[in-house]
């Protein structure tokens, strides 16, 4: 079971975005996918129309020494996708993790039992850098991080690093395009300078109308746009992602 | 995710219908639904607990084709394809075109060296809805197959003979409702309701099906899920006529061969080819052995019939292996010496593919039909109606037992003599001498007890390792000579590629140096008193 988290320090950058949509084209790619959301905000949860609420205690459920992550298992919209949903009580993750033995350890120790049941897991992290994405990092092969092509959000991408740098389970790290407006001729500057890094996927996803209809339309793109531009980058962007993990 | 299917027999699909609808299931329009369900010859994924099947779905806007592996645990892995997948039952699926991922690395994990072939197919059309709650969120999702026929692939195993299932009829439409993870509630509801349902509509109680309409349309064709095992062991009894105790063994070794020989025909995997080799030594050295219990021209004819299929299929067999074989036969060399070598495994490889078709062309030819059809006619007459040699009354534990112990004997005698100047040859016949002794044990030594005859077979099994070993870097190194030879006849090959070839050969005669040197140790283990009572014990207890 390999396991990758979309992360970013920065919010509203399409971490979500990427976490269900890759999972989405994850899933269409023969892989058993488990989306885990950490996200107290839910919004994974909610595009892919599970319930917004964790069974058995909320957080406090799962930072139980002898909690298990599988009752909490949802389907969802996306026929053989699973969820972990989010729950409101995930925004005192850290105050329970904190309080625990191990925390960091916490995340890889649910996932663990569930190694023979997934192929893959994807953590949908929370903006920020706590304790929580640490324990998320640490059960982590690859940190895929959306950058939007600004210098600000650039400059993210090597906070993140300095998040990973130093960590004795290190996962990798690699960044992706996000939101690339094609009409700004800067975006188009940095995407490009971007993409000369090792650690910078070749993909772009479009900033387009059909990655913002996920929230009206609860799905993934390919659910109602098979044929759109944001479609075939995400198709891409997962075959990337695949590369570097098989 | 753990599905009902319900059965829905010969009855009308409207109670179901009527459920659905109370749920609040809006079943889609009706499309037509091709199945094709694939395993390996020796059912190696329904042994893991996987089901292998690819689907092709015909809607409005074109065909859709994908690839489901489902298991026990987690949930279905899907891989849509933009074509169907090519196979058909003389192709096997490829498994190696499957993009890189998790799912091909477990179906190529778990089917291993074997081939993965289209076993059976089901159409149907078919509807499909889900139970969602006020909300949206899925709590259940029913799929009504009807109008359900199996498809036209059949199953190769249905050569074996060995074993005749009962075939089942396929149901006039099929539901079935998948759980989701975490709504198990919701699924049994529904579930309950179509029970009741369909109780009243077809007054008793409905039938909820093992598996679901594809696995009925396999077991509707007859397949064996569990695939190919071997052949059935014959009971046989220690008082029973010779002949007929040794007609029930070599009944069974034809099933083997009828088994495999389509497999090894198309070849399919090598494992075909090696499996029928092995019914041809088992029915050669049985018919040695029946001298005076199979009539003499029956056994003159068959033994000559079976000795032209061995010699057919051996040169087919040895390039397998070799070839199969050279990753780790040139693992002790250096990366460059290895790819010195790659001229003469290229050159094996065309010779693989030359002695493959040969023995396509001999496996299809007039006289293996006759061969085939001759054997099984003898073997299928009643039992009264064949004449036996002069011990063909004689009890089946004393007339084996007397060959078992002739065997030994000569095993024993042959063995002692060798020495540290006695040609490979020798060691070879030696082998041979342990084979006709293996065969026997493994045939029909449980009559003197299944303990000693196990405890023989693995006394015998280490040294016939030995002489294995032996045997085999003898049989490689002489081919590496002959494939070097040819290379220079045919087109100068360079000094690295002989220099690596050379170096080969000096690490096969190494091998086989050490083994020749462990066998003394090998063969006094086997000639022991202990080991030598053993037998005694078990012919013995045959033949009483």
């Amino acid at each position: 079971m390999k396991v990758i988290a979309a992360a970013s320090i920065k919010g509203g950058v399409g971490k979500t975005a990427t976490a269900v949509n890759l999972a989405a084209e994850a899933t269409r790619a023969g892989v058993r996918v488990l989306l885990w959301d950490l996200d107290p905000q839910g919004s994974a949860t909610y595009l892919l129309r599970a319930e917004h609420h964790l069974s058995g205690g909320g957080v406090r459920g799962l930072v139980d020494p002898k909690a298990e992550l599988a009752p909490h298992v949802r389907a969802t919209s996306v026929p053989g996708l699973h969820v972990v949903p989010s729950d409101l009580s995930l925004r005192f993750l850290d105050r329970h993790l904190d309080a625990a033995g191990k925390p960091r350890r916490r995340i890889g120790t649910l996932l663990s039992p569930l190694a023979m049941a997934y192929d893959l897991v994807v953590l949908d992290c929370p903006p920020g850098a706590s304790i929580g994405i640490e324990s998320a990092f640490r059960a982590t092969d690859l940190v895929v991080v959306p950058v939007v092509p600004t210098t600000l959000a650039v400059l993210t991408l090597s906070q993140l690093e300095e998040v990973v740098a130093g960590r004795s389970r290190r996962p990798a790290l690699v960044a992706h395009l996000s939101m690339l407006d094609r009409r700004k001729r800067l975006q188009r500057e940095t995407a490009e300078e971007l993409r000369r890094r090792d650690d910078v996927l070749q993909t772009a996803i479009p900033n387009t109308t059909g990655v913002e209809r996920m929230g009206p339309e609860r799905a993934p793109v390919r659910a109602f746009a098979p044929r759109s531009p944001a479609t075939d980058a995400y198709e891409q962007l997962w075959s990337e992602v695949a590369g570097r993990l098989w | 995710m753990p599905s009902v299917v319900f059965d829905g027999g010969g009855g009308p699909v409207g109670a179901v219908i009527e459920v659905l609808a109370r749920a609040g299931i809006v079943l889609s329009p009706p499309e037509p639904l091709h199945r094709t369900r694939f395993d390996t010859f020796d059912g190696r994924l329904h042994a893991a607990g996987l089901r292998l099947e690819a689907r092709t779905t015909a809607t409005a806007s074109g065909s859709g084709h994908a690839l489901m592996v489902i298991g026990n645990d987690g949930p279905p892995a899907r891989l849509f394809l933009s074509a169907p997948m090519e196979s058909s039952r003389s192709r096997p699926l490829s498994l190696a075109s499957l993009p890189a991922g998790p799912l091909r690395a477990r179906l190529q994990r778990t089917a291993g060296d074997r081939a993965v072939l289209a076993q059976a197919a089901l159409h149907s059309v078919r509807s499909s809805g889900t139970a969602t709650d006020d909300d949206g969120i899925p709590q259940a999702i029913v799929h009504l197959d009807t109008d359900l026929a199996t498809g036209p692939v059949s199953p190769r195993s249905l050569g074996d003979r060995s074993r005749s299932l009962a075939r089942d009829p396929l149901p006039a439409w099929t539901v079935e409702v998948e759980e989701l993870p975490g709504r198990a509630a919701a699924a049994h509801r529904l579930q309950e309701d179509l029970t009741a349902a369909l109780r009243t509509e077809q007054g008793g109680p409905p039938g909820r099906m093992a598996g679901d309409a594809l696995e009925r349309a396999a077991v509707a064709i007859g397949l064996d899920r569990a695939g190919w095992r071997g052949p059935r062991r014959p009971a046989l009894e220690r008082d029973e006529p010779s002949l007929i105790g040794v007609r029930k063994v070599l009944r069974s070794f034809a099933d083997a061969l009828d088994a495999n020989w389509d497999g090894a025909a198309d070849h399919l995997d090598d494992e075909f080819l090696h499996g029928l080799r092995i019914s041809v030594r088992q029915t050669r050295s049985l018919l040695a052995q029946s001298r005076g219990i199979v009539p003499k021209e029956v056994r003159s004819a068959q033994r000559e019939a079976f000795r032209w299929l061995g010699t057919v299929t051996s040169p087919a067999r040895d390039l397998d292996v070799y070839v199969a074989g050279w990753p780790r036969l040139t693992s002790l060399l250096d990366d460059a010496q290895a790819r010195a070598l790659e001229p003469v495994l290229a050159h094996l490889a065309g010779q693989q593919a030359v002695a493959r078709t040969e023995v396509a062309v001999a496996l299809r030819s007039r006289t293996a039909r006759h061969l085939r059809a001759d054997w099984r006619a003898w073997l299928d007459l009643p039992d009264g109606e064949v004449a036996g040699g002069r011990h063909a009354a004689w009890p089946l534990g004393r007339a084996i037992g007397d060959r078992i112990m002739a065997a030994q004997q000569q095993l024993l005698v042959d063995g002692r003599t060798v020495d540290d100047a006695s040609p490979a040859g020798q060691l070879h016949e030696l082998r041979k001498d342990g084979k006709r002794l293996r065969y026997l044990l493994e045939g029909f030594g449980h009559l003197g007890g299944r303990k000693r005859s196990k405890a023989m077979i693995g006394h015998l099994k280490a040294l016939q390792d030995n002489l294995g070993a032996h045997q085999d870097a003898e049989v490689q190194a002489e081919r590496l000579r002959r494939a070097l030879h040819e290379l220079v006849e045919n087109e100068e090959p360079g000094a690295t590629t002989v220099a690596a070839g050379e170096q080969l050969i000096a690490d096969l005669e190494r091998r086989q140096a050490e083994e020749r040197a462990d066998f003394h140790d090998r063969f006094a283990a086997y000639d022991r008193k202990k080991a030598r009572q053993t037998l005694e014990d078990l012919v013995e207890r045959m033949s009483r």
